[in-house]
């Protein structure tokens, strides 16, 4: 039985690797789009970031050096992902409970790396720190776990119970939260059960297929449960953390300008491209390039040029 | 789309969907009465006419209606007695009135 | 909680409208002690023979089917461009900012609260940005996807049907495009660029476009140099009546430079300026000319009309105008290009088209704020503010501010020449569209003027009432400046239904015009509070 959830961790973990690259390769090769940008943007210099200006607003903007601050590109991402500052700005009703469900995601995650990294220690030196530090590192997992519960519960009952947000949520969305508060739920109960391994156990038991251990029904199903989340989140929304990504970096904070033909290359291949849109002002014709119908003029019949 | 007929005095006219003339050719002076009722006028003083002919003369020869500045510098009304005039204003209300087609752009 | 419409409503197979706006509860205006004008009601003749199936006004003035083989030819062809949409040969400029908006929505509904004109409305569900974008989404995961029980648990279903498009069609032009929503949104989904996406299914695919963009608009322009008509001649000879106009007015002598080859700066107007507001385009040759600054205009086809309503509706449209545009500056060899007060030109040149414009025609372009904060603080023009000592606010046009960045140029020019500068709430970047954003400022067709004066443009109503709230019945002119002509053609629609000027002399006009208000050189009064 411990083997089979051995083989469901491994498994789980590839799933979610696999999906994600997938998911990643499905956005970064797409061909450079026109620029699509939104202001303020975060790694414009102090002096226009409070009023989220551009460098446009610089005069012949383009024969000065353009700094990009990173730093404030990192300071909107991490309030963003940790204190979800969007929606605390613009839906604060709903935000109490994202972030309790997101901050016990934290929670586990960063337990689970602790937790992970003391066993590798554990395999060569057992000093008399690691218990104690372990068992911290596994109380902050279960109040992650307690926080996730909570917040799914709260979640479910908002998109159940508000008309606003239950015509715009789908089955499989209350599936989603259902499944994230019970698998929670359960981790949480079979953690506390009698005969549970203890967290460094059980790692160190998955690093070496050692099936002596022996884990309750409660938290066998509960990490059964997990593992299948984990294993699907990339081929549903909950993987908005990649879509997000791109969405901030490639799209809303892309301003870099075309200086020096930077993407006359990029853009080049995709003019050669032969669209075929039907309308008859478009021009496709079935065999036109997009650069043949941006010079053709669809009014007198000319092409530029 | 040409999907509005506009009735009156028991004649019937093709406009747009903004109430302009669709055949700005059939215009003469009963069609810039007929298309005055649409400002609320049932009959035009000489000073409507004379910014009725201003407007209609620019556009034969020009093909677009004239700058509103123009119509009051060279008809000699100001803005606010031409929007006294046609309420609707001068693009709206007298190119109308003039049987111009809507006039088109950021205007 | 009223019963609201619901997305499934969208399928209805009958023309009836979901909803009446025209007799809805919109949102309460707070200065407002007299109801507004009631609606012009749809004529049956357009709701015969037209799909007004959506709320009870009409942009587009679809023509109904005649056949249901017409109807099938209809949905086919909206199938093939939902495809055409998610190809890169097809869609290359948006591709990777659509699929990005498509798979990411979590229906927080966080973009709600953004909307002004879901707000406006009283909350009237088919402008919610979700609503749209659910829509098209549903269809994606349906038709392009490959569906299915788990897609459809995952998505939701729909049925494409020509009442759904028809109506999904009209709802494409209920949104300013302003991207509050793409703002406020914790995944970075952009229900605006939904919008834009299937405007451009719409025409790219079905030749559906309002004609006020299409036909008389982008076409109007690639014909004949302008979307106002004028010609290379006319607008000559209107600049040539306009610099003789500003010369009497102002006791200074004015003159526009036509096609000089080797200027360091092309300016490129809104046509619409120099036909409805003479006084600005006059107002920025005074100012250049007084600057030194070595500019022209071009009297190239297109070259004199910087406008760009492709932008809005079709990528074939915006490339073919951005790149006629580039061309102008090239023939005429200047070091930049300068454009004038006008939002979507600045987006359309600056900022979208920027990638499209390599080797020659990756000419530079500035914002004409910009240049104009350049003079105003080098102290080249002797300013009197005292001449501007009036109630002065400041609309920001979405296309520079959220969109493009430029914020602060024309705030540092007002608090120098306009000493009783306030500003809106909220305004810069978190700015609220005027209503007439995306091409509906010069859209009126059946009652959809109405549409724009009650809801497109009731926030901005509304905060242009609180700005002024001290000195709302002081009986003093305020200016509204609005640095975009789109802009001011809403607000002098919104204005005049409104009766801003008669009941609180209230009044818009550009950025320009204020400056050469306070110059000392000029003959007081250039700002003509009739012309408001």
């Amino acid at each position: 039985m411990t083997l089979l959830l051995y083989i469901a961790l491994y498994a789980a973990i590839a799933c979610f690797v696999f999906g994600c690259a997938r998911r990643v390769r499905q956005y970064a090769p797409l061909p450079a789009h026109l620029r699509w940008e939104l202001y303020p943007v975060p790694h414009e210099p102090p002096t226009r970031i409070q009023h989220g200006g551009s460098y446009f607003e610089e005069s012949d903007w383009w024969t000065k050096p353009r700094p990009r601050y990173r730093a404030g590109e990192l300071r909107v991402m991490i309030a963003e992902i940790f204190l979800l500052k969007s929606v605390r700005e613009s839906n604060r009703r709903l935000w109490w409970s994202s972030q309790l469900f997101h901050l016990g995601f934290y929670l586990c995650f960063a337990s689970c790396s602790v937790l992970i990294v003391l066993t590798g220690i554990s395999f060569a030196a057992a000093p008399a720190w690691l218990e104690p530090v372990a068992r911290i590192a596994s109380g902050f997992g279960r109040a992650g776990l307690a926080l996730t519960m909570l917040g799914a519960l709260v979640l479910l009952l908002h998109r159940i119970r508000e008309r606003e947000l239950r015509d715009y949520t789908h089955p499989a969305d209350y599936v989603h939260l259902a499944v994230i508060g019970a698998a929670a739920a359960l981790l949480l109960a079979g953690g506390y059960s009698v005969s549970a391994p203890g967290a460094l156990g059980l790692i160190r038991g998955a690093f070496l297929f050692d099936s002596g251990v022996h884990v309750p029904v409660l938290l066998a199903a509960g990490m059964l449960m997990a593992l299948g989340l984990l294993a699907y989140v990339p081929y549903s929304q909950m993987a908005h953390f990649i879509g997000k990504y791109f969405a901030f970096h490639s799209v809303r904070w892309d301003d870099a300008p075309n200086r020096q033909d930077a993407f006359a290359g990029q853009i080049s291949s995709s003019l050669a491209l032969r669209p075929t849109w039907s309308a008859q002002h478009f021009g496709a014709a079935g065999s036109r390039s997009w650069a043949e119908i941006a010079a053709a003029n669809p009014a007198t019949g000319e092409a530029r040029k | 789309m040409n999907v509005s007929v506009f009735e009156v005095h028991g004649k019937k006219y093709e406009v747009d969907e903004d109430g302009f003339l669709q055949q700005p050719q059939i215009w003469n002076r009963e069609v810039a009465l007929d298309f005055a009722t649409t400002e609320g006028l049932s009959e035009l003083s000489e000073g409507h006419w004379r910014i009725v002919q201003y407007i209609r003369d620019y556009w034969q020869e020009n093909d677009i209606a004239p700058m509103v500045r123009r119509i009051c510098k060279d008809t000699g009304f100001k803005l606010s007695d031409i929007y006294d005039m046609f309420p609707s204003g001068p693009a709206k209300g007298a190119c109308k009135v003039a049987g111009l087609p809507k006039p088109t752009g950021c205007v | 909680m009223k019963p609201g419409v619901r997305l499934r409503d969208m399928m209805r197979p009958d023309s009836e409208p979901l909803f009446d706006i025209t007799h809805a509860a919109l949102a309460p205006l707070p200065n407002q002690n007299e109801a507004a004008p009631p609606w012009k009601p749809l004529t049956e003749g357009v709701r015969q023979s037209c799909e007004c199936g959506l709320d009870n006004t009409c942009a587009l003035n679809l023509p109904r089917p005649k056949s249901r083989e017409e109807e099938a030819a209809l949905v086919d062809a909206f199938v093939r461009g939902l495809h055409k949409l998610f190809e890169a040969r097809n869609n290359w400029t948006f591709l990777q900012p659509l699929l990005l908006s498509m798979e990411h929505c979590v229906g927080c509904q966080t973009c709600a609260d953004s909307c002004h004109i879901f707000e406006a409305s009283g909350r009237a569900e088919v402008y919610r940005p979700t609503f749209r974008s659910e829509v098209l989404r549903r269809a994606y995961f349906k038709y392009v996807k490959s569906g299915g029980a788990l897609s459809r648990m995952q998505h939701g279903d729909i049925e494409l049907s020509w009442p759904l498009i028809a109506r999904l069609a009209e709802l494409s032009y209920r949104c300013n495009l302003c991207r509050r929503c793409a703002q406020s949104c914790p995944m970075g989904v952009d229900n605006g660029l939904i919008a834009h996406e299937l405007r451009k299914l719409f025409s790219q695919e079905m030749g559906i476009a309002p004609k006020e963009l299409h036909e008389n608009g982008s076409m109007l322009q690639l014909r004949v140099g302008s979307s106002t008509g004028m010609t290379p001649r006319t607008v000559k000879d209107n600049i040539d009546f306009i610099d003789e106009d500003i010369s009497e007015k102002t006791g200074l002598e004015v003159h526009t430079p036509w096609d000089v080859e080797g200027a360091d700066v092309l300016l490129i107007h809104n046509a619409g300026e120099i036909l409805a507001w003479p006084e600005n385009p006059g107002a920025f040759a005074l100012i250049l000319n007084a600057a030194g600054i070595k500019w022209t205009m071009s009297s190239e086809l297109v070259g004199y009309d910087s406008i760009n309503y492709g932008l809005w509706y079709d990528d074939a449209q915006f490339a073919r105008v951005a790149l006629r545009h580039a061309e102008a500056a090239r023939r005429l060899k200047v070091k930049k290009i300068v454009i004038g007060e006008c939002g979507h030109a600045h987006k359309a040149l600056a900022v979208v088209a920027d990638r499209l414009l390599s080797g020659e025609l990756n000419i530079p372009r500035e914002s004409s704020l910009t240049l104009l904060r350049e003079i105003v603080t080098s102290g080249r023009l002797d300013l009197d503010p005292a001449r501007n000592d009036f109630p002065v606010t400041l609309h920001d046009p979405c296309n520079l501010v959220r969109l493009m960045g430029v914020v602060e140029p024309q705030r540092e020019i007002l608090r120098r020449i306009a000493p009783q500068f306030r500003e809106m709430t909220p305004h810069g970047v978190d700015n609220y569209c005027c209503g007439g954003g995306s091409g509906f400022a010069i859209m009126s067709p059946n009652n959809f003027g109405d549409w724009r004066a009650q809801v497109g443009g009731r926030k901005k109503l509304e905060q242009v009432m609180d700005a002024f709230a001290d000195c709302l019945r002081s009986g003093e002119p305020k200016y509204v400046c609005a640095p975009c002509s789109n802009c001011k053609g809403q607000l002098r629609d919104l204005f005049a239904y409104h009766d801003l000027w008669e009941r609180f002399r209230i009044g818009y006009g550009g950025l320009a015009e204020l400056i050469v208000n306070a110059m000392r050189d000029v003959k007081p009064g250039f700002i003509d509070w009739e012309w408001h």
